[in-house]
């Protein structure tokens, strides 16, 4: 076997059959590769255990992967990572940043399952190749593509909240909220419904969606205040590959996904606030992909998104604390990555990318800012012993150059290793440096929560935040249909952007707070995963992890990680019956919450109790053309919408209907 | 992105994307419940009967604006009239001292109930002391003054809520009135809308 060639496949074999070691991946070396050959350990959910999962965003889907922790907020969900914030991982789709951090966070309840192929995780920093952000690892979104014919899919489901943390009060829902307009606007009530159309030629495909998606509020019984927001996405998306030769290929796409909230907050005051919320997303991406025969790939991007954010709050009965903040922030970015085969056994991979970005809102200190940054990088992967032997050993190093208007020079390195002793056995190690951009609100948004009675102020002179990150893995399949992965990991975190107090609140006016570059921090982890293909009918897969944190500055650990999490997943085939089940539990560790309750300038810890949930769901093929599901997600109905935010038990159903000119479609859930 | 080009794409996006949340949910709901109950204009009436408890609401809820108000006009007044009080958000000074040209002084009684001070409760030995408006003597960053202190703070809600207390208040033309702050919010939440109650004892 000779690795380096694989990174170069012809574009036939990304679209052919393959097993899971054949599986192609991008997201560890910029560049397509075989997922058995992979220098960096890179995990893949694939179309296949999205379906079967039963979730209808990425957010549920991410929250099954060892090591990475779901939190849930009025805006939306975002990911923790080895324990890092969701400020610390960078979302990618399709190979660029996803735009539209709302407190530092990606809402990844804004990606139906239907839009996506794969999802590519990466561990670790790799600011080496994608620059900043990505500190504790990478999540890449793979779109999916048309296929040759004609298929259509239609999906309807709905489902029930039937737990302990939803309350009646949540019809007081002001009228005009968007919730009415769906039919999942009813409390309670969940609905998930889209329309996909793939249509191919032999040289091209199209691929659309339509989506639509709504989620009830939640809140305690009793309180007026809700906790989550109701909300409803809708989302469109356009796919477009067009294969001029073998050897040359244009993908283009377009997106645009709307997100509408509304919450009913009360004050300590007794004032009652409407809160309605639209977060718009506009995607757009064109380029080629160039093959040079067996000696080099060269990839061209040229993107644009954009990200809308209305937030307006109307008080009943008063206009006192009534108020609008709208944000726009558009970037536009060029990429070129190309890959090349220079000499035996190396294969390099450098690329230059281009970004603008501007920001223009009512709370910035000044009406609109702008950033450019140009960035290099170049990555060797040497494979240093001859081909043909029963090792491999493989070492990859790599250098990226970011300069910023905003924040100046960031060098990223990093090294890694990946050892194959025997067919059966890979080690992989590496260590990176990465980065962390001061984003836009920290540098200049100005902010103030009438409701809560504070104030922010960014800090203009605010410099990167700066990680090393470690990590060692060994990997071991002692039979075809048996693995277990050991994962650690260690980060290293300086120069933190910490919130600083400027002066406390007093009956004159709100505290008053600002941003700096204090802190410093650590996690560190280490994860087992095994799966286990036990027959045909049968599927295993169980999940361990340890977790430790520390706040250095604080001399305490960071807030709400749970220091030990499990989990165990169970897909069950039956083909004479048509028939596929899966279940899911996952256990959290108790865990410790610091919050400063009484505001007197000093956290309280909170002990967060363990809780663990179970995740059930079943499929029927009545035909080959349709499909009917049924499950439940938090069985148990566990959680609780302080420290343990998961949705409560909920009941839901569906039916998928597929048709298609030429060929086969899979009905999916 | 040059500028000319930028604002031409946040046009189009501008129509192309969702309405102004604002035109679809704003509320037309003016000012809290009580807007009819806020204190109107003072007007000089000879014949009014000082003595019969009065409620009144200010809307203080300027940062800049003060609201002078005067006891036998019974309202607000111009700042150029004969005023008693003055209120800004939850600040509330004396027409004397540092605050004002006249000599109105007040004396804090703690823990009594409104309808039992009568003028028997007047000091006239020192006991509680008459004091006007004064510079920060503490360094708390905050004048001194009777009305320095008329709420308690809470920093974990943010809510200010009056003392047990009724002021007495030497007014500009030598009557004497108890004023007791009720709330420092109105009847939908809002900060910044002083309601007390007030009568003028019978010397």
């Amino acid at each position: 076997m000779h690795a380096l060639l694989l990174i170069l496949p012809a574009f036939a074999t990304e679209d052919g059959e393959s097993t899971h070691h054949d599986e192609l991946v991008v997201t560890a070396t910029r560049t397509p590769g075989r997922l058995g050959d992979s220098p960096v350990a890179t995990e893949v959910v694939g179309r296949d255990a999205l379906e079967g999962s039963g979730a209808d965003t990425l957010a549920e889907v991410l929250e099954r992967q060892p090591g990475l922790q779901v939190t849930r907020s009025f805006r939306g969900a975002s990911v923790r990572m080895n324990g890092l914030d969701s400020d610390y991982v960078l979302v990618l789709i399709d190979g660029q940043p996803v735009q539209g951090r709302v407190g530092g966070a990606i809402d990844l309840s804004r990606f139906p399952i239907e839009r996506i192929e794969r999802v590519e995780i990466v561990r670790g920093a790799a600011s080496a190749l994608y620059g900043a952000d990505a500190i504790g690892g990478v999540i890449h979104i793979i779109t999916r593509q048309g296929e040759p014919g004609a298929a259509v899919v239609a999906r309807v489901g709905a489902g029930a909240m039937a737990g302990t943390h939803t309350d009646a009060t949540l019809t007081e829902f002001p009228g005009a909220l968007p919730l009415t307009w769906l039919p999942g606007g009813e409390p309670n009530t969940t609905v998930d419904s889209n329309v996909s159309a793939s249509v191919g030629g032999e040289r091209w495909s199209s691929w659309s969606l339509a989506s639509i998606q709504s989620t009830p509020a939640l809140a305690k019984p009793g309180e007026t205040g809700t906790q989550f927001d109701g909300q409803a996405i809708a989302t469109a998306s356009e796919r477009v590959d067009w294969k001029v030769s073998d050897d040359h290929r244009w993908t283009g796409q377009a997106a645009y996904t709307r997100r509408r909230s509304a919450a009913i907050e009360e004050t300590d005051a007794g004032a009652i606030l409407d809160r309605a919320q639209s977060t718009e997303f506009i995607e757009a991406a064109l380029g080629p992909d160039l093959l040079f025969g067996k000696k080099g790939r060269l990839t061209t991007n040229l993107a644009w998104s954009a990200f809308r954010d209305q937030t307006f709050i109307d008080q009943r009965g008063a206009t006192a604390l009534d108020s609008y903040e709208e944000t726009w922030d558009h970037a536009t970015e060029l990429d070129v990555v190309g890959t090349v085969l220079p000499v035996d056994r190396h294969a390099i991979t450098g690329g230059v990318e281009l970004r603008h970005e501007v920001l223009r809102t009512d709370r910035l200190t000044t009406p609109e800012v702008d950033r450019q940054r140009a960035s290099a990088f170049a990555q060797d992967v040497w494979e240093v012993l001859p081909d043909g032997g029963t090792q491999q050993l493989l070492l990859v190093s790599g250098l990226r150059y970011d300069r910023d208007s905003l924040f100046g020079d960031a060098w990223s390195p990093r090294v890694a290793v990946r050892w194959d002793p025997t067919r059966r056995l890979v080690f992989r190690g590496s260590v990176g440096r990465g980065f962390r951009a001061p984003p836009f609100k920290d540098l200049y948004l100005s902010f103030v929560n009438q409701g809560a009675g504070y104030r922010v102020d960014g800090n203009p002179d605010l410099e990167p935040e700066r990680a090393w990150s470690e990590s060692l893995s060994v990997g071991w399949s002692p039979r075809s249909d048996l693995s277990f992965d050991l994962v650690g990991q260690r980060t290293d975190l300086t120069h933190m952007i910490a919130v600083d107090t400027v002066a406390l609140a007093t009956a004159g006016g709100p505290a008053r707070y600002s941003y700096v570059n204090v802190d410093e921090a650590w996690t560190q982890s280490l994860d087992l995963t095994t799966d286990w293909t036990v027959n045909a009918l049968l599927e295993l897969g169980a999940r361990g992890g340890l977790l430790q944190t520390r706040d250095v500055t604080l001399d305490r650990p960071l807030s709400g990680r749970p220091p030990a999490t499990a989990g165990l997943d169970v897909r069950v085939w039956s083909p004479n019956e048509r028939l596929r089940a899966d279940a899911a539990y996952a256990w959290q560790a108790a865990s410790t919450w610091f919050v400063d309750e009484n505001n007197d300038g000093t956290d309280e810890g909170r002990e967060a109790p363990a809780w663990h949930t179970v995740d059930t769901r079943l499929a029927w093929h009545a035909t080959r053309r349709i499909e009917l599901h049924a499950g439940v997600e938090n069985l148990l109905d566990t959680g609780d919408l302080d420290y343990a935010p998961t949705r409560p038990r909920r009941v839901f159903g569906g039916l998928t209907i597929s048709a298609a000119s030429t060929g086969t479609t899979d009905a999916s859930n | 992105m040059p500028r000319t080009e930028h604002a031409l794409l946040v046009a189009i996006l501008g129509t192309a994307c969702a309405p102004d949340l604002r035109d679809r949910l704003q509320r037309d709901d003016g000012h809290g419940l009580n807007t009819e109950d806020l204190a109107q204009a003072g007007v000089l009436d000879t014949g009014a009967d000082l003595t019969e408890p009065q409620e009144v609401v200010v809307d203080a809820q300027s940062e800049t604006e003060w609201h002078p108000y005067d006891f036998e006009r019974q309202g607000l007044v111009d700042v150029a009239l004969p005023w008693d009080l003055t209120f800004q958000r939850y600040r509330i000074r004396v027409n004397g001292g540092i605050s004002g040209e006249e000599d109105v002084v007040a004396a804090n009684l703690d823990d009594r109930v409104f309808d039992d001070v009568t003028a028997a409760d007047v000091p006239a030995d020192g006991d509680p002391a008459w004091v006007t408006d004064a510079s920060d003597a503490d360094g708390d960053g905050e004048d001194e003054g009777a009305f320095a202190d008329w709420y308690d703070y809470d920093p974990s809600t943010h809510i200010l809520t009056p003392k047990p207390r009724v002021t007495l208040v030497r007014t500009v033309e030598g009557a004497v009135v108890k004023v007791e702050v009720l709330d420092y919010y109105d009847d939908a939440g809002s900060p910044g809308f002083l309601r007390f109650r007030w009568a003028e004892l019978a010397l």
